[in-house]
């Protein structure tokens, strides 16, 4: 896409970076949603400065992982959890090329701000 | 409870089914498809179809088999005390013993209990294998 490899600020160029962030928004829920089987509670999608893509998925822990926190198998509700995070990530970068035609250099999981959140970087430049 | 308030086989078999899958639902977000109960004397015999969460069904479809597992069988371990009371409720008698497991691929489990005694049912001759004095 081009947008993406050209620092632009013109007014024209930032509308289209906020429609490229919601149509992104809507993507995300849809592609959890069908991996998961859950609605996540939020997910918010932020070019930065850099062009980089921040996403943040909020309310992202599904039945079976709180349910077996609660249970007492933690270290296993961690696993599934950085597992499906993983497998998310790989699918977001197959998502973003086929249905936006965005190619991405590097996606990476940072460490989430809270509970039940991802916190994703995307790197765009190739 | 005099006979006629009693409920047949048939009716606590589906009893427990409905209830299970509504366990299921509320506990792990998935509803099973289907749940077959079936009393044999002091056995209880129960089929989960469609059980296993999409969670679990990611996992083993994106190379992470043996985590599936290790999840379905921690589910189902977790599982057992709420299945236990719940059965034991309906039943009004006790579970001895309750054995369960799951196959990722089918998406079924089976659960067997193992009753103090035959549970009290307005038509006891249609509970197959009942010892008859």
């Amino acid at each position: 896409m081009s947008i993406l490899r050209e620092k632009n600020n013109s007014k024209q160029t930032l509308r289209r970076l906020k429609t490229i962030e919601s149509e992104l928004e809507d993507i995300v829920k849809a592609l959890y949603f069908d991996c998961v089987g859950h609605h996540v509670t939020a997910v918010s999608c932020k070019f930065l400065d850099s062009l980089d893509l921040y996403i943040s998925i909020e309310g992202s822990t599904s039945l079976p992982e709180k349910f077996l926190e609660e249970w007492g198998s933690t270290e296993l509700a961690d696993n599934m959890r950085n597992a499906i995070n993983q497998i998310i990530r790989n699918k977001l970068g197959e998502t973003l090329k086929d249905e936006l035609n965005l190619k991405t250099n590097q996606i990476s999981l940072l460490k989430p701000e809270q509970p039940e959140q991802i916190d994703i970087l995307i790197d765009f430049r190739l | 409870m005099s006979e006629s308030e009693l409920l047949t086989v048939g009716q606590l078999e589906r009893e427990v089914s409905q209830k299970l899958q509504a366990l299921y639902k509320k506990q792990l977000g998935h509803q099973p498809g289907k749940v077959t109960c079936q009393l044999f004397g002091t056995k209880l015999a129960i089929i989960l179809e469609d059980s296993v969460t999409q969670p679990e069904q990611l996992l083993a479809e994106e190379g992470q088999p043996d985590l599936a597992r290790q999840v379905r069988e921690d589910l189902n371990t977790a599982m057992q005390p709420q299945i236990k009371a719940l059965v034991e409720d309906i039943l009004s008698v006790e579970i001895l013993d309750i054995l369960s497991d799951a196959t990722l691929s089918t998406g079924r489990t089976g659960i067997i209990a193992i009753l103090s005694e035959t549970p009290a049912v307005r038509n006891p001759e249609a509970i197959p294998k009942i010892k008859r004095s």
